[in-house]
């Protein structure tokens, strides 16, 4: 961040103030700006011209950083030491579907419950129900660490309907994905996915993937708070990863 | 390097960057004419479409430039050794 400053301490007064008008016009034309669908066409454009594009918005930082002083930016990112799977699971939802908007009511951590619920009422039960196999296929779009995240933030979103009996053959919920999971991941289809296969060689319901994965309590009985607290713990490094996708042009978008 | 173009407000912008923290996508985007034109909108997913809207508050905003700065610091860097 000091170099921004230090950038702005290299500019004449005229500069300055220009660039302050500059981010001044973006910020009027920037908040609370109409809602306008995305239509966009791609073109190509040298690695260098895009530099400077993103240059003069950097520099534009520059008088914003030395209006509104660096504290508050340190402010910002001491956010970054507060990152959990909660997180994560927003950025995940922002990959799988543009945005986490539309999280189920009562959720909190992805929109992957949400966007594959079959109605929007509730049943006798006063619970959702859920496409199983839609939740399976769209997490199947991901991998590693990533697919981790997302499927713990599967289980814990489903909340007390975790182990609701639904499936066939009496399956829970969350075994019900678990199925779909090992089906799709295996079989020769679009969906085919190694990480997800290995993940779940063995595994045919939730408890045996978390024993599988040492998420066990002090009484070595699986449990789920443990896997969710690990997520929290490397909920940072796997936030970064997603960046680095999104950088890479590697949305599933 | 392929980039993504909208028209807003009969401007054409290009796409600069996408960053998404806390479960927000901030789309950078600069005029393709008028190189001092900078917008910055998020993304937002219904009914199968994607819209860019509005951020919500000048804060937000100023978050949102944070962030860039903070993902591009290599950039000035590498501008300094240039000088």
């Amino acid at each position: 961040m000091s170099r921004v400053v230090d950038l702005h301490s290299m500019m004449s007064v005229s500069d300055v103030n220009s660039l302050f008008d500059m981010v001044e016009r973006a910020r009027v034309n920037s908040v609370n700006a109409k809602k306008l669908i995305r239509s966009s066409k791609r073109f190509s454009v040298d690695v260098n011209e895009l530099k400077k594009l993103m240059f003069i918005i950097l520099a534009s930082c520059a008088s914003m950083m030395d209006s509104i002083g660096e504290v508050k930016s340190t402010q910002s990112f001491q956010d970054y030491d507060n990152i959990k799977l909660e997180d994560v699971s927003q950025a995940i939802s922002s990959m799988l579907y543009g945005s986490s908007e539309g999280t189920l009511h009562g959720a909190h951590y992805s929109s992957i419950l949400s966007k594959n619920k079959i109605s929007d009422t509730l049943n006798d039960d006063n619970n959702f129900r859920f496409n199983h196999e839609a939740i399976a296929k769209d997490l199947l779009k991901l991998d590693g660490p990533i697919f981790d995240f997302a499927f713990c933030s599967v289980c814990v979103d489903l909340g007390k309907n975790i182990n609701d009996l639904v499936g066939v053959g009496g399956r829970t919920n969350i075994d019900s994905v678990i199925f779909y999971l090992s089906l799709y991941s295996s079989i020769e289809t679009r969906e085919v996915n190694d990480y997800v296969k290995k993940t779940f060689d063995g595994v045919d319901n939730l408890n045996d993937y978390l024993i599988k994965y040492g998420y066990v309590d002090k009484n070595g009985e699986p449990s789920l708070e443990v896997f969710r607290k690990s997520c929290d713990e490397h909920a940072l490094d796997v936030l970064s990863s997603i960046q680095d996708k999104n950088d890479k042009g590697a949305s599933v978008l | 390097m392929n980039v993504d173009v909208s028209v807003i407000d009969n401007k054409s912008y290009i796409e600069v960057d996408r960053i998404t923290k806390n479960g927000k996508t901030f789309v950078f985007l600069v005029n393709s004419i008028n190189k001092t034109d900078f917008i910055i909108r998020k993304l937002l997913a219904e009914d199968g479409d994607i819209y860019y809207v509005g951020l919500d508050s000048n804060e937000e905003f100023d978050l949102a430039l944070m962030y860039f700065t903070k993902k591009h610091e290599d950039i000035l860097a590498d501008d300094g050794k240039e000088g």
